[in-house]
């Protein structure tokens, strides 16, 4: 270990899974994004609990056995419906797998909502359906907030999975990038005047980084 | 009234932007409840956002938005779903005016859409502005299936 990870004082326990969260979410014989000592210098967040951390290995060291290349490749070959259904079927494989940790209602409700993004009859030609390196970061996300209620979901244009929790005049709005990272933005009418806030940050510091706006306003149920 | 390419259009006018049934806000089960900020987010190669220029035909309100559903629908999947959502330029332009960002809301037609028109503003990295963009276009919005 560097002595950049002897600084911080990190767990070795923490330390080995946040390696594994780093680390391409692509068969074994693909390259890690980076040495440790890198890594580590990019994760000096607050440590997640245990329970958590534990989550997110198993997320991260869930095994997808076709190479990412080969599967755009073949899906450009096959009809709008058969490439809908792959993306969307691969997605609930990884959810199965990590589906210990979330309530069985709101699995199904994930699949539903999975689903009617992915409807053919509305699918926009051109439009990429949810990227599972996106869905890896809502499951991390899903798995450390546990929100009581459920969002509305979106996708971006290049497969990107949105998730958004609306109160009244007020919503959070979350976009999940590859690599771990979150885009969001909160909407607020306040005395008739609207207020926006904005960040961009690694998916272990969502929770933390949405504190100052209370956002059990939108998590609970 | 006629504008030129490149013109820009009256404030007083009204852009229609098309949106499909991803980038819709909804609730838990599916419920609409407005537009999603990525609504409005440009595509890789875009330089501008597509609209429509409602008041192109310079008809009745009603006519010309059925104008624009059937140019959209001449580029656009528009599944029922989906749907198209009004504003002003002139409530457009006030939005990148209190972000303090600059815009030009112009008529470009095309030859598949004498009506076309864009929104030019650096915005993508920009996502509160993008997120009252998405309200103020949601004041009116008409979903697809309403149009036969």
């Amino acid at each position: 270990m560097s002595s950049n990870l002897q600084a911080v004082a990190i767990k070795p326990s923490v330390a080995a899974s946040l390696f594994y969260m780093r680390q391409p979410f692509v068969p074994a014989s693909f390259v890690a994004e980076g040495p440790l000592s890198t890594q580590f210098r990019a994760e000096q967040e607050p440590a997640l609990s245990e329970a958590t951390l534990k989550i997110w290995k198993k997320i991260a060291n869930l095994r997808i056995p076709t190479r990412p290349s080969m599967f755009e490749a073949v899906a450009q070959s096959k009809g709008i419906k058969e490439m809908l259904f792959d993306a969307t079927a691969e997605v609930k494989v990884l959810t199965s797998r990590v589906a210990m940790y979330l309530e069985p209602t709101w699995r199904n409700k994930l699949f539903a909502q999975i689903d009617s993004l992915h409807d053919a009859d509305e699918w926009e030609h051109g439009d990429k359906p949810l990227q599972r390196d996106s869905f890896v970061t809502f499951l991390k996300a899903i798995c450390d907030i546990k929100p009581e209620r459920r969002p509305g979901l979106g996708l971006t244009h290049n497969g990107r999975l949105i998730a958004a929790w609306t109160k009244g005049a007020s919503r959070l709005t979350i976009e999940f990038h590859p690599g771990n990272r979150v885009r969001w933005v909160i909407s607020r009418t306040v005395d008739n005047e609207s207020e926006q806030f904005a960040g961009d940050t690694n998916v272990s510091r969502l929770r933390t980084s949405l504190q100052p706006y209370k956002p059990e306003e939108w998590f609970a149920a | 009234m006629k504008l030129k390419r490149g013109h820009s259009l009256p404030d007083a006018d009204h852009v229609v932007r098309y949106v499909p049934w991803t980038r819709l806000l909804r609730d838990e089960d599916d419920k609409v409840l407005g537009l999603l900020l990525q609504a409005f987010q440009l595509r890789d190669g875009e330089s501008s956002l597509s609209v429509n220029w409602l008041e192109y035909l310079n008809s009745d309100k009603s006519t010309n938005l059925a104008e624009c559903v059937k140019a959209f629908r001449r580029v656009y999947k528009c599944g029922t779903k989906s749907g198209y959502a009004v504003a002003s330029v002139g409530n457009v332009k006030a939005v990148f005016v209190r972000k303090q960002r600059v815009v030009r809301i112009v008529y470009e037609p095309s030859p598949n859409n004498k009506a076309h028109s864009a929104i030019h503003a650096k915005i993508n990295d920009d996502l509160a502005l993008l997120d009252e963009l998405g309200g103020e276009f949601y004041k009116e919005f008409h979903f697809n299936s309403k149009f036969p």
